[in-house]
């Protein structure tokens, strides 16, 4: 302390004095020039995100047939092509906040008294959509009416195929659109009450040519496995099962007697195989 | 300060100085790999052994092939980049202001992957390929074929 | 020093303070903001805010952390501490509208509690890479706000200065926490080396100055062990102590300043009582012994504050021997008028000893 010399500073004073000042003037041009480097550091530095979208506050009305199991979808016909065969597409149904619509669809059907499995309805609410995944946060069902079309829809749905597949639990609200990032580690206790909450759980997987695929995961028997799923929300996950197109999308059927695990780390191609 | 908060000052730094390394590497040890999928089972039928013409855009590249054979032609669409619209259909057009209505829907489009769509046996030679979005109306691509 | 509390109370430094605190918050909104908003334009509203002032937050709190241990390196740097208590609560603002929106996105509307989803929507309590990392953030966010909330001199008189400045050392805790919250949260996700990068060298600059300041102070602290009959302890020759300035001495615990002006020496308390600022590394500045962190001032010869303020400290008996510096550590009641040893005098005594003992022989 010998060293300095004899200044000292008063805060309640009017200046400080030479010294001082100039010491902690260079403090001052040390935080100027370091502030916009680790501003830029930390923004240039992030993964990016992905070009989803959640149409909110915006209002989509759409009608087509209310599919309920594996999962809520509305059934939108398109056309036929060439062969003649009936082009659909399938949009996933969710409600507000962090909920499924499975529980309001079972509501009505109790007060109906009949299933809405395959009833034609016009449905109002904001698009989710990504990546050619779409969904529909609904907010309210304006009509159930009787088929007028004549396309009775309620395809068998195609089995694809049957293995293992590895890949992250996310929930496809989020993933495909209200939330960037909708996956990983931040987004795990999110997802974790999206899917407490009845929205049904998305596999996202990656191909070795670096292609994303979803599939709505599911039980053998096509019920919802929402809560066995709920402690690896976030993780990445070993599951066998068989995979059916219903639509547009592809869906995981796990089988009932392989449990789901999480993914060893140091995992190549040599998977505990499902058979 | 007084000498005993001085002490406690030091004795927490000393500690941390310890533990907050320690809780850098093993954070970044615990850092999860993305891995890779095995199956990736695929939907789509057999390309047509002929290629007939190639067009692409930032969005896709379009291939027209043609089994000599039985003359049947096929449209290939590997997409290049994620869709951003919340519907996409494909259709073949005569003109390239021609209103999907009046086109031959081929079938629709979904993640990033290739796709295989029959497209008939009656085409001639000049069709666009039309990416359309039935619920916003908007024509999202196309493609002189 | 204060007759009644004010809010706030403002002089013209603190105003520089709080305009380039401001300033320097702007620009890095700015920087961040603006890059995010060219480079990764598809961001959503809500990460933007959630992100924008999470990191802010966290690079202010390291520019808070730094400050102390600067000053103790070089005291040039105290300026810094003048007005850090605006820093500290602007900062926590910062850091609560993070803390709020993400529980909004992320806990809340769902079929849970948002303040109970937190703690059981992410249950691996017992792993390190998938521990839930928000709750790291919710208690350093706690410590924050208590810090925030305690920070006025009302609170600080009332749970007295000791127990508030132990208080406030558990912002290191929060510290250490608010690093696991991005190691074990972001960084999981985000992988990237840079932002690693970033963050160890913020922890190393923060650990290393403490580390720095903590050995430096060590060596400094004067704790003399030989001690002299009637409770005088031998501190220091009288030279070594700087016109105007202090010696600081610790014996037995008790933590002494000794003053030299105007050809007098006297010792008080070394302990502020605003904030427990050391009173030793202060200066006699028109005829008071000047706090070197906030300003407080106190009489040398009797410990007081001039009035209208109020504050008091122990004061103790110097004596000079042989031009050695000498103080006994038994403290009298704050605010004890104590004569100042005479300078001049005690070598006046030292020349009549000598004379006396001439005329002895003589
Ligand atoms: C209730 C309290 C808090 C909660 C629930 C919370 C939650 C979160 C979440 C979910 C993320 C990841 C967000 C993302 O994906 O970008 C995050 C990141 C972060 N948090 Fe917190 N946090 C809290 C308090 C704090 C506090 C007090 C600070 C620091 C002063 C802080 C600093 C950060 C930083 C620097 C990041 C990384 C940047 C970012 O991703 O936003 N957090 N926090
Ligand atoms: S500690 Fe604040 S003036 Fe002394």
């Amino acid at each position: 302390m010998e060293k300095q010399t004899d200044e000292f500073y008063i805060g309640w004073q009017e200046a400080a004095p030479d010294g001082i000042s100039r010491r902690v003037r260079m403090f001052i041009v040390a935080v100027c020039v370091i502030v916009p480097i680790i501003g830029a550091l930390l923004a240039l530095n992030q993964r990016g995100f992905v070009s989803s979208n959640f149409e909110f506050g915006e209002t989509t009305e759409l009608e087509g047939a209310l599919i309920t199991t594996p999962a809520p979808f509305l059934e939108i016909y398109r056309g036929n092509d060439v062969n003649d065969k009936l082009i659909f597409q399938h949009i996933l149904l969710v409600k507000p906040g962090k909920h499924g619509m499975g529980e309001e669809i079972s509501d009505l059907e109790k007060n109906l008294k009949h299933s809405l499995d395959g009833q034609f309805v016009k449905l109002q609410g904001s698009l989710i959509y990504h990546d050619g995944k779409t969904m529909m946060e609904v907010e309210k069902i304006t009509s159930l009416m009787l088929d007028t079309t004549g396309i009775h829809v309620m395809l068998p749905f195609k089995p694809i195929g049957s293995g293992t597949f590895v890949g992250e639990i996310a929930d496809p609200k989020c993933l495909f659109g209200v939330m960037k990032p909708g996956y990983g580690k931040p987004h795990r206790s999110c997802g974790a009450r999206c899917i407490a909450g009845g929205i049904p759980p998305v596999l996202k997987t990656i191909s070795d040519n670096g292609n994303l695929e979803y599939y709505l995961l599911v039980n053998e028997d096509g019920s919802p496995l929402n809560d066995q799923i709920l402690p690896y929300v976030g993780d990445q996950v070993v599951v066998c099962g068989e995979v059916k197109m219903v639509g547009d999308w592809m869906v995981l059927y796990k089988f009932a007697d392989k449990n789901l695990a999480l993914a060893p780390e140091t995992m190549r191609k040599e998977l505990p195989l499902c058979k | 300060m007084t000498p005993n908060l001085r002490k406690y000052h030091r004795r927490i730094w000393f500690f941390l100085a310890g533990l907050l390394p320690i809780l850098l590497v093993a954070a970044i040890a615990v850092i999860p790999a993305e891995r890779t999928s095995p199956s990736t089972p695929d939907n789509q039928p057999e390309a047509l052994p002929k290629v007939v013409k190639t067009a692409s855009s930032d969005l896709l590249v379009a291939t027209l092939r043609q089994d000599s054979a039985t003359g049947e032609r096929q449209v290939e669409i590997e997409l290049k980049q994620a869709l951003t619209n919340p519907s996409t259909l494909v259709y073949l057009i005569a003109d390239e202001n021609a209103d999907p209505a009046t086109g031959k829907l081929l079938g629709s489009l979904s993640s990033r992957k290739i796709y295989r769509l029959d497209a008939g046996k009656n085409l001639s030679g000049q069709e666009y390929l039309l990416l359309f979005d039935p619920i916003t109306h908007l024509k999202i691509a196309t493609l002189k074929l | 020093m204060s007759v009644n509390y004010a809010p706030i109370l403002w002089n013209r430094q603190k105003k520089i303070y709080d305009r380039l605190m401001f300033g320097f918050m702007g620009l890095f909104i700015a920087v961040f903001i603006g890059l995010q908003l060219i480079f990764y334009p598809t961001i959503t509203a809500e990460t933007l805010i959630i992100r924008a002032t999470g990191t802010l937050a966290f690079f202010m709190l390291h520019i808070i952390l730094c400050m102390g241990p600067l000053t103790r390196i070089d005291p040039r740097f105290l300026p810094l501490l003048y007005n850090r208590r605006h820093l500290g609560v602007t900062m926590c603002c910062v850091a609560l509208v993070h803390g709020v929106f993400n529980i909004i996105q992320f806990q809340a509307f769902g079929n849970a509690d948002p303040l109970v989803s937190m703690f059981i929507s992410n249950v691996n309590y017992n792993s390190i890479g998938r521990f839930p990392f928000e709750i790291f953030g919710f208690f350093a966010l706690l410590i924050l706000l208590l810090m925030a909330a305690t920070s006025h001199d009302f609170w600080l008189k009332n749970l007295s200065p000791k127990v508030w400045k132990a208080l406030h050392m558990i912002v290191y805790f929060a510290y250490a926490m608010l690093v696991a919250h991005v190691l074990l949260g972001v960084i999981q996700l985000e992988k990237s080396p840079v932002l690693i990068g970033v963050l160890g060298l913020g922890i190393l600059t923060v650990t290393g100055l403490h580390v720095w300041a903590a050995i430096l102070n060590k060596k400094q602290t004067n704790e003399p062990s030989e001690r002299e009959t009637e409770g005088f302890v031998r501190v220091c020759a009288v030279e070594d102590i700087a016109e105007n300035r202090a010696k600081t001495v610790l014996i037995d615990g008790e933590n002494i300043a000794i003053f030299k002006y105007e050809n007098k020496l006297s010792a008080i308390n070394n302990l502020c009582r605003h904030q427990n600022g050391p009173l030793g590394e202060g200066k006699i500045v028109d005829g008071c012994i000047t706090c070197p962190w906030h300003g407080y001032q106190y009489l040398p010869h009797n410990g007081q504050s001039p009035p209208p303020f109020t504050e008091k400290v122990e004061t103790y008996d110097v004596k000079l021997l042989d031009g050695w510096v000498y103080v006994n550590p038994t403290p009298y009641q704050e605010g004890t008028e104590r004569p100042p040893c005479p300078i001049h005098s005690a070598l006046k005594r030292l020349t009549k000893i000598e004379k006396s003992d001439g005329e002895a022989n003589g």
